[in-house]
């Protein structure tokens, strides 16, 4: 199977790896793929390059799914079966879009809305692009409504909180022992209160040792006002979408740049989907210089016309590309090396220009169509 | 002045070379006789390569003469706060300590950034017996997450929940060790490429209006010199360009690389115009190295740089 035949088995694929080293330009070039493989895809992104959204031919992106326009493909020859489609993630209400979806009530909702930990809880996560992405990605994925979902994953301290933001959710909302804890206190009630801090488990004496007592109340309302109905639904959301990313119909893929610090992340992140048993695509490595031959091996270099100044800057700037050159390929070498046999590594050279056209965008494609 | 400053926070979009320019101006700041402490936010252990060394401990270690450098564990410094400061000896089993030092963080998003900053804010103040400060600079190269904003965002939005208690109260210290200029500064690093450039105007912004910090130096990193003049540009301009060709000479190659070079030169030149233009304060560039792997070398030739633009 070449690499992007992997893609055309599951139904979602989350493209990782760390900043700058283009994920969504690579995101874009995959969606082309899906395109082209007759399957209707969306291409899912936090990135706000405008320049990327005007080469799909999209103006800007935005928060809803745009159709990227058929005559982008007509005007490089391609008369593609499928649809591309590109969304950009709107991160700020999606958390409060949730608490309406499974309150209850009215008055439910409105207090937990109004509830002081609710609101650092929510102000917090909104930051927290990798959990919205996730929970978008799912509920589209949930709609049916593409064959195909291509999730750029937005910069995170760490690829991995990405993997496990639906156990963090899980955990805040759903844990037991953190509910177990909770709950003498919470069905105490207010009036019981007093009475109740005299018999304090230690985890709620640390908490309000900590954090004062006045955090315990909004604590114990925002658990109250969520009663389990509630609770259950993050909880079963969060492992739903834990068995959809580890299921057969998700594929993982890498990517990096030549550079120390994004392999590592990258090789970093591929031994943790191994040992978490999730399915992994392969490495794309993006930007890397050519294996440039030996000039002095090569005939007629005495007879080049230069000024002798000229011609030492030429060569030291030869000399400097043939080092990077090296540089790149070893760094894919130990790659190859780390990750072990059978792990699919496909490279795309460094562009002079940025990629920031559909032409542009075509070329990462067939790069990644070879093998 | 940059270096009259205690506290240094190196922001920047991820591989724009935060790490590497934070143990260049710890370096500059060593070589100007300064303690200098330089910490590590992140999960891998790459501030230790650049001084030759493995990934950073939990405890300062000694990574040249007068610097040390550290990783900062948010888990193992909440464990070590609560102990300190807040007696729960009472729990005395270790492995439902633990389980509860989980469940706390996981249920107070912004806890491990306080924590972080907290720790910073302790190695600041900390001082030897002859009541002298133990460090003259603190270098802290944050995570690549929104520039790290999130990190130093964190203090205002915990206090606005908590209000009172002793960690709102060190929250609060936290928050104006941040906003003290005489103090404190932002070091914004970016790359002179369109997403980079653009996400370092809108952090100038931010830092501004949101964070309320100085932004002491803006660096352009990976800049390619004026190696051809601008007679030669012209000239190399004019040649054909050749396709791909298994049979290049020696005289198609090089010319090759040098219109690569030239083209990405103009890229990089549009853009840090871009950025010179929408800022008040005058750019430090830092030159590109034909290398994938940086070491020390390349890291003392940077350090050189900073300490040139510092009038003495």
């Amino acid at each position: 199977m070449t690499f992007l035949e992997q893609l055309d088995k599951v139904g979602i694929v989350i493209c990782c790896g760390s900043g700058g080293v283009g994920k969504t330009t690579i995101s874009a070039a995959l969606g082309i793929h899906g395109a082209l493989t007759g399957r209707k895809t969306l291409v899912l992104t936090i990135d706000p390059a405008n320049r990327l959204a005007d080469s799909l031919g999209v103006g800007a992106f935005e928060h809803e799914e745009q159709r990227i326009p058929e005559e982008k493909f007509h005007s490089i020859g391609l008369r593609p079966s499928g649809e591309l489609y590109a969304m950009m993630l709107d991160t700020a209400r999606t958390f409060d879009r949730l608490i309406s979806k499974y309150a209850i009530s009215e008055a439910m909702r409105e207090s937990i809305l109004e509830n002081r930990y609710y609101q650092h809880l929510s102000s917090t996560l909104a930051g927290s692009y990798e959990y919205m992405a996730m929970e978008k990605m799912f509920e589209i994925y949930n709609e049916k409504r593409y064959d195909l979902i291509i999730l750029d994953t937005p910069p995170s301290r760490n690829a991995l909180d990405f993997i496990e933001a639906p156990n963090r959710i899980s955990n805040l909302f759903g844990n037991n022992l953190f509910r177990k804890i909770l709950r003498p206190y919470m069905d105490a009630g207010k009036a019981g209160m007093k009475m109740f801090r005299l018999f304090a488990s230690p985890f709620q004496h640390m908490i309000r040792k900590m954090f004062g007592g006045r955090v315990m109340d909004d604590l114990f309302d925002f658990f109250h006002l969520g009663d389990d109905t509630f609770l259950d639904g993050f909880r079963s959301r969060a492992d739903a979408m834990k068995s959809i990313l580890s299921g057969s119909d998700t594929l993982f893929l890498a990517a990096a740049g030549p550079n120390a610090a994004p392999m590592n992340e990258a090789m970093f992140l591929h031994q943790r989907l191994k040992e978490s048993d999730l399915p992994f695509g392969g490495f794309i490595i993006n930007r890397v210089h050519p294996l440039l031959p030996d000039i002095f091996q090569t005939p007629a270099f005495d007879e080049m016309e230069f000024d002798p100044d000229l011609l030492d800057k030429l060569i030291k700037n030869y000399r400097n590309f043939q080092a990077l050159g090296i540089s790149d390929a070893l760094s894919v070498r130990q790659l190859a090396k780390t990750a072990g046999p059978g792990v699919k590594i496909q490279t795309i050279p460094y562009f002079e220009v940025d990629v920031f056209d559909f032409t542009g965008l075509y070329r990462i494609y067939e790069h990644l169509l070879e093998t | 002045m940059l270096f009259d400053k205690r506290l240094i926070f190196v922001t920047g979009k991820g591989g724009t070379g935060k790490t590497t320019l934070s143990a260049a101006i710890g370096k500059a700041a060593s070589k100007m006789g300064k303690r200098v402490l330089v910490v590590d936010t992140s999960e891998g252990g790459a501030l230790g390569t650049l001084f030759s060394r493995g990934a950073l401990l939990s405890e300062p270690v000694d990574l040249d003469s007068n610097i040390q450098g550290v990783r900062i564990n948010p888990k193992k410094v909440l464990e070590e706060y609560i102990q300190k400061y807040i007696s729960i000896g009472f729990i005395a089993n270790r492995i439902i300590r633990a389980e509860l030092f989980e469940h706390l963080a996981e249920a107070t998003p912004g806890l491990r950034e306080i924590m972080t900053l907290g720790q910073i804010w302790r190695w600041e103040k900390r001082k030897d017996e002859q009541d002298e400060y133990i460090y003259d600079m603190i270098v802290v190269d944050t995570p690549a997450t929104g520039h790290g904003i999130s990190l130093l965002k964190q203090p205002r939005t915990l206090v606005e929940m908590l209000r009172f208690g002793p960690i709102a109260g060190q929250t609060r210290a936290v928050q104006e060790m941040l906003q003290n200029k005489d103090k404190t500064a932002l070091f914004l690093v970016t790359a002179p490429e369109e997403l980079p450039v653009n996400e370092a105007v809108q952090f100038i912004r931010v830092a501004e209006e949101e964070l309320n910090m100085e932004i002491g130096r803006i660096v352009v990193n990976g800049l390619y010199s004026e190696l051809f003049s601008p007679e030669e540009i012209v000239m190399i301009d004019k040649i054909p360009e050749n396709g791909p060709n298994p049979e290049k000479k020696a005289y198609d190659i090089i010319i090759d690389s040098a219109k690569t070079y030239i083209s990405r030169k103009r890229t990089q030149n549009y853009h840090v115009d871009r950025l010179q233009q929408s800022i008040g304060q005058e750019l430090l560039r830092i030159p590109y190295f034909f290398t994938n792997a940086l070491s020390e070398l390349e890291i003392d030739a940077i350090s050189g740089l900073l300490r040139q633009r510092e009038p003495s």
